[in-house]
């Protein structure tokens, strides 16, 4: 057994659990594993899933089971079919609400984009494996190990995984996400809440620092026009 | 009459290959269950009779008719997300069949038969299940000797029959002489194959310990309506972690995998 009660399995590729009535929390690590079937079990509360190769997640009917305490390998090869809980949720391609694979697709378009524009000079495999390094800290996100009920904290986790490994600065990011960069990756309502959040952060940088570094005043412009963030 | 003519006719219907084969075993599974009861003389619903062929179905229709929501509202769960939104009929519908899947002797390769439509004629499924009559008649006769099975029966016999219908001393019985025959490929002289499936079912506190399956070429392992502690099951888990599929199912007494 791993760290932290964790399982670790080498070659399952298909796990199903299901109708286990008093099981609560699912905590495995396992590299091959495909295909989870999670269906039926009513206590489950908790799930984190650590196999680079997951491509099925189905935990349908599992009706204590909310979103947020999901925790799956967050750089994904392929689409992910996570299905939504309980009896009246039934099944749901969560493709959009997911947000692994809305912050995968995030930061892949970053990694695409600054390798393509040749900005900081990275070789892809560098990038890689700072991903993977990436990986290993922020596999997973629960209730405990990450929120991804607030975007700010999203917005944290995206800037410091493109810190660290393409060592671009938050306000860039922001500044992305405020040309409508991210268009193609997420839908407008995804983006529109983002941009309301890295309004938030900017402002919040604005009244915490003593030195005002210059913004871009793209972001400025935008600040001003929704004074109401200040208050 | 020409020779040709005097051939025998078959009149029937065309299945998907390979699915007059599953709908006799889904006749023998009721057959059983309905055996069973009548000798005990239980009546039976039709959500036993559903648990046998198709335990994700049962869970469905079960929770939606227990379900304290009116007529109307029900429909509405049938057909709607939490969020609110017509849900994808397809996803659905993938759904249901990947949980008839769940348990079936290939479903590594189960999408194949939806996608390849090939179809079979009455002669050819004739044959088919003449050819597999052997793994049939376990569903009606309880394995006793093993030797006088096939090694393919007898992995048959381990992935699909419910040993519920068993007393609990033919129960044990036969989980020991199966765990035995698992064993048995280490014998270079009985010249065995090692089984590629354990399946653990109707077992009331599991220990890690008391499972010995040999588990050389192991593709399956299935824990199946049993009691166990968190302790033992995480164990076994590790144990026989060179199976590609796990299966768990209506295991009690386990509140963490982990």
């Amino acid at each position: 057994m791993g760290l932290g009660g964790m399982l670790e399995i080498k070659n399952i590729k298909r796990l199903s659990i299901t109708e286990c009535p008093q099981l609560s929390t699912i905590d495995i690590k396992c590299d091959q594993l495909e295909n989870a079937i999670l269906r039926n079990n009513c206590n489950l509360t908790h799930i984190y899933i650590n196999s680079k190769k997951l491509m099925n997640l189905d935990c349908s009917q599992c009706s204590k089971l909310r979103l947020e305490n999901i925790g799956i390998y967050i750089f994904m090869k392929c689409n992910v079919l996570l299905c939504s809980n309980s009896c009246d949720g039934d099944v749901k391609r969560l493709e959009d609400k997911n947000y692994s694979i809305f912050l995968t697709r995030i930061l892949r378009y970053l990694f695409n984009r600054f390798h393509s524009e040749n900005l900081y000079k990275l070789d892809l495999a560098l990038t890689l494996n700072k991903l993977e390094l990436i990986d290993e800290k922020y596999y997973m996100f629960g209730s405990t190990r990450f929120n991804p009920s607030g975007l700010a904290n999203n917005l944290s986790f995206i800037t410091k995984a493109g810190t660290e490994a393409l060592r671009i600065t938050q306000q860039q990011i922001i500044e992305l996400f405020m040309k409508n960069e991210f268009i193609d990756v997420l839908s407008i309502d995804e983006m529109l809440k983002v941009q309301l959040e890295c309004l938030r952060v900017a402002v919040n940088y604005l009244k915490t620092t003593k030195v005002v570094r210059p913004l871009k005043e793209l972001i400025f412009r935008e600040i001003i026009k929704t004074p109401e963030l200040f208050n | 009459m020409r020779e040709e003519q005097k051939q025998k006719q078959l009149l029937s219907i065309i299945f998907q290959k390979g699915y007059a084969f599953r709908l006799a075993e889904r006749m023998c599974k009721v057959r059983a269950v309905l055996e069973k009861k009548i000798k005990l003389n239980l009546s039976v619903d039709h959500f036993e009779l559903l648990e046998a062929i198709d335990p994700q179905l049962r869970y469905y229709y079960e929770e939606l008719l227990r379900s304290e929501h009116n007529l109307l509202e029900r429909e509405k769960m049938m057909m709607q997300d939490t969020y609110g939104k017509p849900l994808l009929i397809t996803n659905k519908l993938v759904s249901f069949i990947a949980a008839g899947a769940e348990l079936d002797t290939d479903f590594d390769t189960f999408p194949n038969h939806y996608i390849k439509f090939s179809f079979e004629g009455p002669a050819e499924n004739l044959k088919h299940l003449n050819e597999r009559e052997d793994q049939l008649s376990v569903y009606s006769d309880k394995l006793k000797d093993l030797q006088d099975y096939s090694h393919a029966t007898i992995e048959y016999f381990v992935r699909n029959v419910d040993l519920s219908q068993y007393e609990k001393e033919e129960r044990e019985e036969t989980f020991s002489k199966l765990q035995q025959y698992s064993n048995e490929y280490l014998d270079r002289e009985k010249n065995c194959l090692p089984l590629s499936v354990i399946r653990v079912t109707h077992i009331e506190g599991l220990k890690e310990k008391h499972m010995k399956f040999g588990c050389e070429r192991l593709r399956d392992v299935i824990f199946e309506d049993l009691s166990c502690s968190e302790s033992d099951l995480n164990s076994l888990i590790k144990k026989y972690e060179n199976g590609s599929n796990l299966l768990v199912r209506k295991v009690r007494g386990i509140e963490r995998v982990g």
